[in-house]
């Protein structure tokens, strides 16, 4: 068992015909991911890596089955990308970067009233070790076991799944969930997620400055969960008023500190690692 | 990217919200254009909390040229001067971004003047709701209509030119009409591509690397330390500032070329280190889906081109690894297996 996806999970990619769809389309499949269909107006009857492109996910949806869609399409476009795989019932990953934020607002409003995922913005995407992967965290890094990874970061992912590995620690499912304002699934969501999965029996939490998630996350672990949990907060010694790469990452005021943060979470009982490279001592 | 209090006001006053009559003075032969006996001097930087730091004043005719003057020398480019008003009261509305409940949020007190944070301690006296549609702000602020009114216009400048917090503070009450005597207004700056106009001005706000960076799209923040952090990746260039400073050493600022950096970007990531000239450089490289050996080739190649004399000590691991191992070390360039062998390197180079 993993959580989100499974090696059943049927996907498409829109976007598919880009540089990093196309690129990606070929890795995914190389992890046994099954890639049904792929989206880029205008390119219908083109194929890439023998997958057919379509003009619209409905056109593609016609003739082949999928729940997941992974997003390409760049910022400008993405937000009517998503309203079309999510009005065809798809849930989401979006790999993008440098969506409007009020763009991904409406997109998460109406993904949350049809009940579906969506995954990101500005995220590696999820790969559920052996089974599947939607985006594009590299397929080599992992390594089977049962530790569940959630992360606003990418390449604290790479290096925290990196180092787990390197010590013999398999992980179960890997989930970014982006450095965007706003994710459309927070750390609560998939926390919940590892709870309930049998595979999963410890936690990693890989936070960052901005927002309030890990304060939320904090309250929500000291409750329900009963798995131990291992987070990292990067910025602590970032400074107030400036994204620190992610749009998200930026301290208003008082508000996102990572002070803030490892204090609520080593209140909620979570040990708090003071660089990604000790993870695999404390797990 | 925020505004500063004139451009926001600029944009209340397009939107039909009452400002203070005032003249902005960039020079002091602009006061001539002033006719108020009793103003308001107000220094136009981004700093909040300008009351506390003295870059508000409060003047008459005779002491304003002085008092504009002594602003002015501390290098702050312009200032707004606007006519004193007499109020009945003042509050606070803002419109913003809950990240976490996703939704607008729209907060109300009827105590203005001071700021959020201290305001959010006294809970009872704050009107809080969210934003669904418009008529959540009707429901929300039944018993001040006014209030309400104005919340309307916030909701509309927010969804057109695509805010991510629009707050009047003070908002005065001048017996039944509303003055915002204050704007603060932060802009998305990835949406920054269809509002050309605030383009503009966010590039005016750059400095020299900063600018470099947003046309290549890096992401670069200047800090006052010696140790450059370069990496492909937020958060990992975010995690190996705080491990520098944690080792006692300070970072000259943050460099993130970003995930699948091409050897293009690489290059200009290469000038800005060697134009803002720190006293070394740290490259922490997880290549993912960015490909070592172009990091390195574009480290050495600029090297070669540029005669680059910055020390460098890089810390290299992921897609083709050994390639760039390879590259680096042929060239000479200080090339380490792990993050605590960068720290060692770091502080005798």
């Amino acid at each position: 068992m993993s959580i989100l996806i499974d090696k059943n999970t049927k996907a498409i990619v829109q976007g598919i015909t880009g540089k990093h769809g196309s690129f990606h389309t070929a890795l995914m499949l190389k992890y046994g991911t099954k890639i049904v269909a792929g989206v880029t107006p205008g390119k219908k009857g083109e194929k890439v890596c023998d997958v057919p492109v379509f003009d619209s996910v409905k056109e593609a949806l016609n003739k082949h089955e999928a729940d997941w869609s992974i997003i390409f399409v760049p910022a400008a476009f993405t937000k009517s990308a998503c309203m079309e795989a999510l009005e065809n019932k798809l849930n989401i990953v979006v790999i993008t970067e440098g969506i409007p934020v009020l763009d991904m607002l409406d997109v998460v409003n109406f993904a949350e009233k049809r009940k579906l995922h969506v995954i990101g913005p500005n995220t590696p995407g999820i790969i559920s070790v052996g089974e599947s992967k939607l985006g594009i965290v590299p397929n080599n890094l992992v390594k089977n076991g049962n530790v569940g990874i959630v992360s606003r970061s990418g390449t604290l992912t790479y290096e925290v799944v990196t180092n787990l590995t390197k010590n013999n620690i398999g992980q179960s499912t890997v989930v970014g969930i982006g450095g965007d304002k706003i994710a459309g699934t927070n750390f609560i969501d998939i926390l919940k997620m590892f709870e309930e999965d049998d595979e999963t029996k410890k936690i990693v939490l890989v936070g960052e400055i901005g927002g309030n998630q890990e304060e939320e996350a904090a309250k929500y672990i000291e409750k329900n969960v009963s798995k131990p949990v291992v987070a990292y907060i990067s910025g602590l010694t970032a400074p107030k008023g400036k994204s620190m790469g992610h749009a998200g990452a930026i301290i208003y005021g008082n508000v996102g500190t990572a002070e803030s943060k490892i204090e609520a979470l080593k209140n909620a009982g979570v040990k708090v690692v003071k660089t990604p490279y000790e993870i695999y001592k404390i797990i | 990217m925020r505004l500063k209090e004139f451009e926001g006001k600029e944009i209340f006053k397009k939107y039909g919200i009452a400002v203070p009559k005032g003249v902005l003075v960039k020079s002091l032969k602009d006061l001539n254009k002033v006719p108020f006996d009793e103003c308001v001097v107000k220094a136009q930087v981004l700093s909040g909390k300008r009351g506390k730091s003295g870059l508000i004043k409060i003047v008459d005719k005779e002491k304003l040229k002085t008092e504009v003057s002594s602003m002015l020398k501390k290098n702050i480019g312009s200032v707004l001067v606007e006519e004193k008003i007499k109020f009945d009261k003042e509050s606070y509305l803002s419109l913003s971004l809950d990240t976490f409940e996703k939704k607008i949020i729209c907060l109300f007190s009827e105590e203005g003047g001071i700021d959020i944070e201290s305001l959010a301690k006294n809970k009872s006296k704050i009107v809080k709701f969210f934003i669904d549609d418009k008529d959540s702000i009707r429901k929300g602020l039944t018993k001040y209509p006014n209030v309400a009114e104005m919340a309307a216009i916030l909701y509309k400048i927010m969804i057109e030119l695509d805010a991510e917090l629009v707050e009047i503070n003070p908002l005065a009450t001048v017996g039944n009409k509303m003055v915002a005597l204050d704007s603060k207004i932060i802009l998305d700056d990835n949406a920054l591509f269809r509002h050309k106009e605030f383009e503009k001005l966010k590039l005016e706000q750059l400095d020299e690397f900063e600018r470099k960076a947003w046309d290549a799209e890096l992401h670069f923040v200047d800090l006052d330390g010696d140790v450059g952090i370069v990496g492909v990746g937020a958060g990992l260039v975010m995690a190996t500032m705080d491990l520098v400073n944690f080792n006692g050493m300070k970072p000259a600022f943050f460099l993130d070329a970003g995930g699948g950096a091409s050897l293009e970007r690489m290059m200009v990531a290469m000038n800005i280190i060697d134009k803002r000239k720190p006293k070394k450089v740290f490259f922490n490289i997880f290549g993912g889906i960015t490909r070592c050996d172009e990091i390195a080739t574009a480290i050495v190649d600029y090297k070669k081109k540029h005669g680059l004399k910055i020390p460098i000590v890089v810390r290299i691991i992921g897609t083709n690894e050994k390639e760039a191992k390879k590259i680096l070390k042929e060239n000479s360039i200080n090339c380490v297996d792990s993050v605590e062998d960068a720290m060692k390197k770091l502080k005798v180079i």
